[in-house]
């Protein structure tokens, strides 16, 4: 699996955004958009794992 | 996935910053909520701009890897809602950029190999060599395909079959046949672009940069 684009940190800077752009995001999950259910799933099981891999990486020390 | 359905999934009282803090303890059923109250936005607002769905699946995949590989390292320092957008939006974006760059690489490149084809009639031992090599490279691609992809690829350019007809053919969507044979398309022209004298090579990366 491809590995994500920066750190966190990164990407919250780089986050502005008008609250135009946020509403029509939120607002976007009402359109009409045909999707692969079989993908959706693939994809949800291939980010566990991949959330399950970084935590276990940070070990439990760090997870609070 | 959990038995919880989608809309229970949505409805969840619990914010996204709570989520967010409950999957770095590895909760699955954070993670599905998440996961669930996030992908169909982000999915059409991604498809809403590509107007494609083999390069919206691409893009989501992209985008949600970020999400999900940097929660653990999420500081809070904006809503998660606008952190989510923002990844979703730069990897549209970054898509976009990568699709013309792209576009323009695959146009350059054929016409680099047609003029080699053309000057074949009259080649010289070294632009034989030139195009046994890239006669080569191509060979080496395809033996590294799926059958699938590479079976595709033949009733497209051998066969000059339609995408529907293959769509069909092959059980997979127009879309998939489309997605399949521009990556093809790309590692042939990598391979072709490998197998060039270093010079054409130069002023291909050089264009590209």
């Amino acid at each position: 699996m491809d590995q994500p684009q920066g750190s966190a940190e990164l990407d919250e800077a780089v986050m502005d955004c008008s609250l135009e752009e946020l509403r029509e995001f939120l607002e976007a999950d009402l359109a009409d958009v045909p999707d692969d259910l079989e993908f959706k799933q693939n994809l949800r099981d291939k980010l566990w794992d991949l959330v399950q891999t970084r935590n276990r990486r940070r070990g439990p020390s760090d997870a609070n | 996935m959990s038995r919880r359905s989608e809309s229970d999934c949505r409805r969840s009282e619990r914010s996204d910053e709570e989520l967010v803090e409950a999957i770095r303890r590895s909760d699955e059923e954070a993670f599905t909520v998440l996961y669930e109250r996030y992908y169909q936005r982000v999915y059409n607002f991604v498809y809403l701009r590509l107007r494609n769905h083999a390069d919206a699946e691409e893009a989501v995949q992209e985008a949600f890897t970020a999400v999900f590989g940097a929660v653990a390292s999420f500081r809070g320092t904006s809503a998660v809602l606008s952190w989510i957008y923002g990844i979703a939006k730069n990897t549209v974006n970054n898509h976009i950029r990568r699709t013309v760059a792209q576009k323009s690489r695959i146009d350059r490149a054929e016409s680099e190999l047609i003029r080699h084809l053309e000057s074949s009639l009259a080649a010289s031992p070294e632009d034989d060599l030139t195009l046994r090599r890239c006669a080569e490279a191509v060979r080496d691609e395809f033996e590294g395909l799926s059958g699938w992809q590479a079976e595709i690829f033949a009733m497209r350019h051998l066969d000059g079959l339609p995408i529907a007809e293959i769509s069909d053919r092959m059980s997979r969507s127009p879309d998939a046949v489309r997605s399949s044979l521009c990556r093809v398309k790309r590692l042939v022209v990598a391979a072709v672009e490998g197998g060039q004298p270093s010079e054409s090579r130069t002023v291909a990366e050089r264009s590209m940069a």
